[in-house]
């Protein structure tokens, strides 16, 4: 090969880019001073920067900790079932701002105390603000039970804004407090940031976000990941904790101009979830199986449930990297089930060892999780393993609750078709039904999964609706076809899926038909379903979709429009272009949070409402029933 | 709660910069490939030294520089998958691309010009091949490794990479062929 395409190889070679002045300063700047960072500055603005950045330290320092106290933004009272509107009033839009640059060595978790966090190492305590009920729109109150042992304690918090954009371009850094109650005392706070936007991403997108006057929605993005630290009052030993937000939502801006040394928020962001994540990663070293346990968990959520996992993040840090590792082979179960799920996705040698090693794992619910991971994987990274996990010992036998991963399993027996019938467990027939679909078409199999599509829970019945959309079979599509319309609106979701993947165009009525029906969510699934088929007539209907008047529906169908979109389909780019123009100007707020997302192809759907308690919000956007934005399962790697 | 001190901060800074201004035009090109344009691939360089540095910070870098150069290679390959999981590929900034490589600034202004048109064009054609394929050609020309090495990388077998090597410059050389490729 080399000898025969030398000449070429040489074009290539000399063919390299060479990176710009202002681009090399960027990188000097951001990466070789990471303690006084800004970007787009000019390599002269930097160094001025630096020095002012210096000064600010030793101002902060000797005046004591940085008061990084997230800046109260003004939040004008909402309508019901409007979203709060927020405008920024930051300190830190001044050129005063530029002098106050804490020391991230040194910045303390804001309200937390005892000033004792995991590792032992001691962390100054702030006073805690007064607390400050600000904005509306997230549950005031959300009632958990922990068990206080198991610290740090992490809590969820879904937050959502309105902001208004002005002449200046800011970047939001959504924080928010929480503490935990009990009986009446404060036991437990803390606060936290959002770790999951990038800087770039947050820039790119508040770019499309804040144009002058407009107001933008700026949820979807708002998972807030926090540590809960026990108070110095009374702590239970094991009780029923009230968690509930403490000081509302709140949203600090930094400007960002050239001309301006001012730190990023999302700088500041960083280095709080740095500091986060080190506490976590030091309790996974505890002898307390619990802590090791509260704390695997909390990393989990960050490197996998956040808005933007970034495994790879916690794979650049060499000690995360150990002590995950390490992690994998705890003594304790749920610690080496939570490292595996942090590490696997990475797909790296260290990722398919642990993988396979939960596969033959000693306790039944771990080698059941590596299956349902391998199973969820729509990608080829994991071939390897697959392959070499088919050619092992692992067996059906294995597995810990349910039996089967359509990956993993190469054929089937009759036993199996019996279980699809006759298991006394709806989730192990649910799971046959799925996993069938991955299995060599066989009449007897596509004979058992009509017969599945009779079965008492509906979840065995979609599987089956799904795995025959992958099997067909003789009399399949007409059986999908006459499934009745009193089904589970999930179902005939499905069903109608499978119909036009078999080449049956009935499925497109049916699709229809649950578009137009009143179940906003068979609407949105049905749309989602769309999104997968690469053919016209499914553009044609998403755009028809997309002038319904419940907002969420019309979102659905961007969204749906712009995956397609993302996978190089003509038709669909066409589509999402004309459509985010027309529906970048809607009335409603979350249908142009949606045209923005999918102009941007980020796929993904902004927060549709405040939260479930939120009735009015929910029934303004169109929802009618429950909400649950639970995967449509039409997402095949291998769909048309 | 880190305890470097700033002599160590300062060194730590100063290789950075020596092994940035050594490798800066592979990386930016290897990045720009994997991405599929130059101001991904700028963000994506970006991204990446400033959490090798942070690196750095927390414990020990990677010693010499093809170690570092391999572990750079490495973290934008994993970066620019991660990408490409979460967002649609940005259109081909081609213009981008070939005006980029024309700021190239040694040797005679009219060599050099018309040097810097052919890598324009040479780098407009990488651009357009499939992402597979690009990834295989700039891993391996830009980025030096071996095609065992890449193999490993990209979660591919041997056989596969060098196939879409193959493809990948027999597409090249055909694209290329009407300006006269060496033969």
């Amino acid at each position: 090969v080399n000898e025969e395409y030398d000449d070429v190889e040489a074009l290539v070679r000399a063919a390299k880019l060479t990176t710009t002045r202002e681009f090399d300063a960027r990188v000097l700047a951001e990466a070789g001073a990471p303690r006084a960072r800004w970007s787009h500055a000019p390599r002269w603005a930097a160094g001025i920067a630096a020095a002012v950045a210096l000064a600010g330290a030793l101002t902060a320092a000797a005046a004591g900790w940085f008061d990084h106290r997230p800046v109260r933004p003004a939040v004008t009272s909402p309508a019901p079932g409007e979203p709060p509107t927020v405008e920024l009033h930051s300190n830190r839009l001044d050129d005063a701002s530029a002098t106050r640059v804490p020391d991230p060595a040194r910045t303390p978790i804001e309200g937390t105390r005892p000033a004792v966090a995991a590792g032992g190492t001691e962390l100054e305590v702030e006073e805690e603000p007064e607390p400050t009920t600000i904005g509306t729109g997230i549950p005031s109150n959300v009632d958990a039970r922990a068990t206080v042992r198991e610290a740090p304690i992490v809590a969820r918090v879904r937050i959502h804004g309105v902001v208004k954009g002005g002449k200046e371009h800011h970047e939001l850094l959504p924080q928010g407090t929480i503490e935990a109650l009990y009986k009446g005392d404060a036991a437990l706070v803390g606060r936290g940031v959002t770790i999951h936007r990038k800087r770039s991403d947050v820039r790119k997108s508040f770019l499309s976000w804040a144009r002058e006057g407009e107001e933008s929605l700026v949820s979807g993005a708002g998972t807030i990941v926090m540590p809960l630290m026990p108070t110095n009052v009374g702590i239970p030993e094991q009780g029923d904790l009230h968690l509930r937000i403490a000081f509302g939502e709140r949203f600090s801006g930094t400007l960002v101009r050239s001309d301006l040394p001012v730190r990023p928020a999302s700088s500041i962001e960083e280095e709080m979830v740095g500091m986060l994540r080190d506490d976590l990663v030091a309790s996974l070293s505890a002898t307390d199986a619990a802590v090791r346990r509260s704390s695997i968990e909390a990393l989990r959520w960050w490197s996998g449930e956040s808005f933007h996992p970034d495994v790879d993040e916690l794979w650049g840090d060499e000690l995360t990297a150990r002590a995950l590792l390490a992690a994998g082979r705890d003594d304790d179960p749920r610690v080496r089930l939570n490292a595996g799920w942090i590490v696997t996705p990475a797909a790296g040698e260290a990722g398919r060892e642990l993988l396979q090693d939960l596969l033959f794992d000693s306790d039944p619910m771990n080698r059941q999780s590596a299956v349902t991971f391998l199973r969820n994987q729509g990608n080829s990274r994991f071939l390897d393993t697959i392959e070499s996990v088919r050619d092992s010992k692992w067996d059906e036998s294995l597995s810990g609750t349910s039996p089967l991963s359509a990956k993993l399993v190469r054929n089937h027996s009759d036993e199996t078709l019996r279980n699809l019938k006759e298991h006394g467990q709806a989730a192990v027939r649910a799971d046959i039904a799925w996993a069938l679909g991955g299995t060599k078409p066989a009449p007897a199999t596509s004979a058992a999964l009509l017969a599945a599509l009779d079965d008492p829970d509906f979840e065995v019945r979609r599987g089956a609706a799904r795995s025959l959309g992958r099997l067909g079979g003789d009399g399949v599509t007409d059986r999908l076809d006459g499934i009745p319309n009193t089904e589970d609106p999930r179902v005939r979701v499905m069903a109608a899926w499978s119909q036009v993947r078999l080449g049956d165009k009935r499925g497109y009525a049916h699709l229809s038909r649950l578009i137009a029906g009143e179940d906003a969510r068979a609407a949105t699934q049905a749309c989602t379903a769309l999104g997968r088929i690469a053919k016209r007539d499914a553009v044609a209907l998403l755009l028809q979709a997309s002038e319904d008047p419940r907002p969420v529906v019309r979102g659905a169908a961007v969204l749906a429009l712009a995956e397609r979109a993302k996978k190089g389909d003509a038709p669909h780019r066409e589509a999402v272009d004309a459509l985010v123009v027309r529906l970048a100007h809607d009335d409603d707020d979350y249908v142009r949070a949606a045209a923005r997302a999918a102009q941007l192809r980020r796929v993904g759907r902004p927060v549709a409402a405040t939260s479930p308690e939120d009735r009015e919000g929910l029934e303004r956007l169109g929802y009618v029933g429950y909400v649950d934005d639970a995967d449509s399962g039409t997402d095949d790697s291998d769909d048309e | 709660v880190t305890t470097d001190g700033p002599r160590r901060r300062n060194e730590q800074g100063d290789r950075l910069a020596e092994l940035y201004r050594e490798l800066k035009d592979e990386l930016l090109t290897v990045a720009a490939h994997l991405t599929g344009s130059r101001a991904s691939g700028e963000d994506l360089l970006q991204d990446v030294l400033v959490a090798f540095a942070r690196r750095g910070a927390a414990a020990r870098p990677p010693e010499g520089r093809d170690d570092a150069r391999r572990y750079l290679v490495t973290s934008l390959v994993h970066r620019a998958r991660d990408l490409a999981r979460r967002r649609a590929p940005p259109a081909n900034d081609e213009t981008a691309i070939a005006s980029a490589t024309s700021d190239s600034a040694d040797g005679d202004p009219i060599r050099r010009s018309s040097l810097n048109e052919e890598a324009g064009r040479v780098n407009a054609l990488v651009l357009a091949l499939p992402d597979e394929q690009r990834a295989v050609v700039t891993l391996h020309l830009h980025a030096g490794l071996a095609f065992r090495e890449v193999a490993d990388l990209l979660s591919i077998s041997i056989n596969t990479a060098t196939s879409r090597y193959r493809y990948a410059l027999l597409a090249l050389k055909r694209q290329l062929a009407p300006r006269g490729v060496p033969k």
